[in-house]
């Protein structure tokens, strides 16, 4: 709840009696845990649709914590090569950290290999990162949205981790449970009695924003703007998406 | 779930009974008293012909609830006369009116209270004028803007030196506004003009009902959105679903502006996957 470390104070007089200051030091009251956690939450969604040969990738600009904003202009979405994007939300410096543990090893691989890492291989050395911090988890919750080899869009869906799997679609965040039933039934089509058919990708960039809007609305960590980008296999493409402030 | 159109209001109750990851029975409620709800625990009132009271939560308490607003309602229409069989036409009570009574006795319990959130929908008899959507006032506004010959309601003064006898005749008609209202366990009410949802899966009903709702649904149609939203947001979460009904409380059209409109409640059966 954003106070990580808590201090007694106690309007008992008999606090007084240890040292002068009115701190209880847990022996005349009832004794308390002091805690400090190591997590917090800084809030925010991240989304991403797979088609035939495009992939979008999108996530809100809000940095919240507890019921403050810190900043309404923090990207949420980090491109790892010109086919490929990471989506995190959850807690910053953890995404942060994650972030710069796989560009080190974008690069190496890269220096190794002399050709940049396809998304399916990304995806897994990904789910292997996270799993490595097993029992000191990365606190990021993510998507990787991108082009495989093959020029078909790729999403996956992680857990914090590093439990994956390839979805047409997957969100992640604060607003993910008002998102997902939605792209259940756009996207995947469920629940329809109309016959299903292909997407193009302007009209997924639109059921985006709607689908943002949605959150938003009813989110409070979800707000300010949206980053979309649509990653196809000549590269990727930002917009910018505002949304209510409040 | 429930969701507002043009003049009707549709209500999605889903029928899954259980306890916890035990799932007790599936069959569907229905508001039927005769058939003792074919079993199925999750019980629909029906205090009037255009209100429907339906909640989520304990069954224990829900069972003390349902018994405590019958009793008071059946008393209040006995004592507002309402009880004749002459065929002499019967005052319905207002849904806002029976949400008030639901927020009273759910107060009354403060300490102590019912752990059910009840979700009230129903169509509300308002009297408008026939050339806008403006309500009735008293009579010396009308009177006093009708003699000033201005067209704008919110500015005319209550108070006028003419006599407060002038009849004034205006065509009026009756329309039946929606109203919906959801209320967390302690009587907080919330209502809304779009929709109100109540449940395990209420983050999932807001998403998909948020996104799907649209202003002026008529009808079948709004009985497709209403279900369309709820078993897709039903569907992702495993303490609900087994099937969902839809009620709507639609307004018949009248030919010509009498006391009371009807209004009549369909019900539809949504197919939905069983797990």
């Amino acid at each position: 709840d954003g106070t990580n470390l808590s201090i007694g104070f106690s309007t008992d007089p008999t606090a007084n009696i240890i040292d002068g200051s009115s701190i209880d030091h847990g022996i005349t009251k009832a004794p308390y845990e002091r805690s400090f956690s190591p997590y917090e939450f800084n809030g925010g969604t991240t989304l991403a649709i797979s088609g035939p040969d495009y992939a979008v990738v999108a996530a809100d600009t809000r940095l919240s914590s507890g019921y403050e904003i810190l900043s309404r202009n923090v990207s949420k979405l980090h491109p790892l090569t010109d086919r490929c994007v990471l989506g995190s939300a959850g807690c910053k410096t953890d995404v942060d950290q994650l972030r710069s543990v796989l560009d080190i090893k974008m690069k190496v691989y890269q220096h190794n290999h002399r050709k940049p890492m396809a998304t399916p291989s990304v995806a897994q050395m990904l789910g292997n990162t996270l799993y490595m911090k097993r029992f000191f988890p990365y606190y990021s919750f993510n998507v990787l949205a991108g082009i495989d080899s093959e020029g078909k869009g790729a999403v996956y869906s992680y857990d914090a981790i590093g439990s994956f799997e390839r979805t047409p679609f997957s969100a992640s965040g604060s607003g993910q449970s008002f998102l997902i039933p939605l792209m259940d039934n756009v996207i995947s089509h469920k629940n329809r009695c109309d016959e299903r058919r292909d997407l193009p990708v302007e009209e997924v960039v639109e059921i985006v924003k709607d689908a943002f809007l949605t959150a938003g609305e009813r989110d409070i960590y979800t707000g300010d703007a949206v980053e979309i980008k649509i990653i196809t296999s000549e590269g990727i493409r930002t917009e910018m998406f505002n949304l209510k402030a409040d | 779930l429930a969701m507002a159109g043009r003049n009707s209001v549709a209500i999605a109750i889903d029928s899954r009974f259980g306890l916890g990851m035990q799932t007790i029975s599936t069959t569907a409620p229905s508001p039927d008293e005769d058939d003792n709800n074919h079993g199925n625990p999750r019980i629909i009132l029906l205090p009037n012909s255009n209100t429907l009271l339906a909640w989520t939560g304990l069954y224990g308490d829900g069972l003390g609830f349902a018994d405590e607003m019958s009793v008071l309602l059946a008393s209040k229409v006995r004592r507002a006369g309402g009880m004749r069989f002459d065929g002499s036409t019967r005052k319905t009570m207002n849904p806002r009116a029976i949400a008030m009574l639901m927020s009273h006795l759910l107060y009354r319990r403060r300490n102590a209270p019912y752990y059910v959130e009840p979700v009230i929908v129903g169509l509300e008899t308002v009297l408008v004028k026939e050339d806008g959507l403006m309500e009735m006032q008293t009579t010396k506004a009308i009177a006093a803007a009708a003699t000033t010959n201005t067209n704008e309601e919110e500015s005319s003064p209550p108070s006028s030196s003419k006599a407060p006898e002038a009849t004034i005749r205006y065509k009026t008609k009756t329309i039946q506004r929606p109203y919906l209202c959801t209320s967390d366990m302690l009587g907080a009410q919330s209502t809304s003009h779009s929709f109100v949802c109540s449940g395990v899966a209420s983050r999932s009903l807001h998403g998909t009902a948020e996104a799907l709702w649209r202003p002026n649904l008529e009808g079948e149609e709004l009985v497709d959105i209403c279900g369309r939203a709820f078993v897709s947001a039903l569907e992702r979460d495993c303490y609900s679903g087994y099937g969902a009904v839809v009620y709507l409380i639609q307004a018949k059209e009248t030919t010509d502006g009498g006391n009371e409109s009807d209004v009549c409640i369909v019900e539809y059966c949504i197919s939905s996957r069983n797990d």
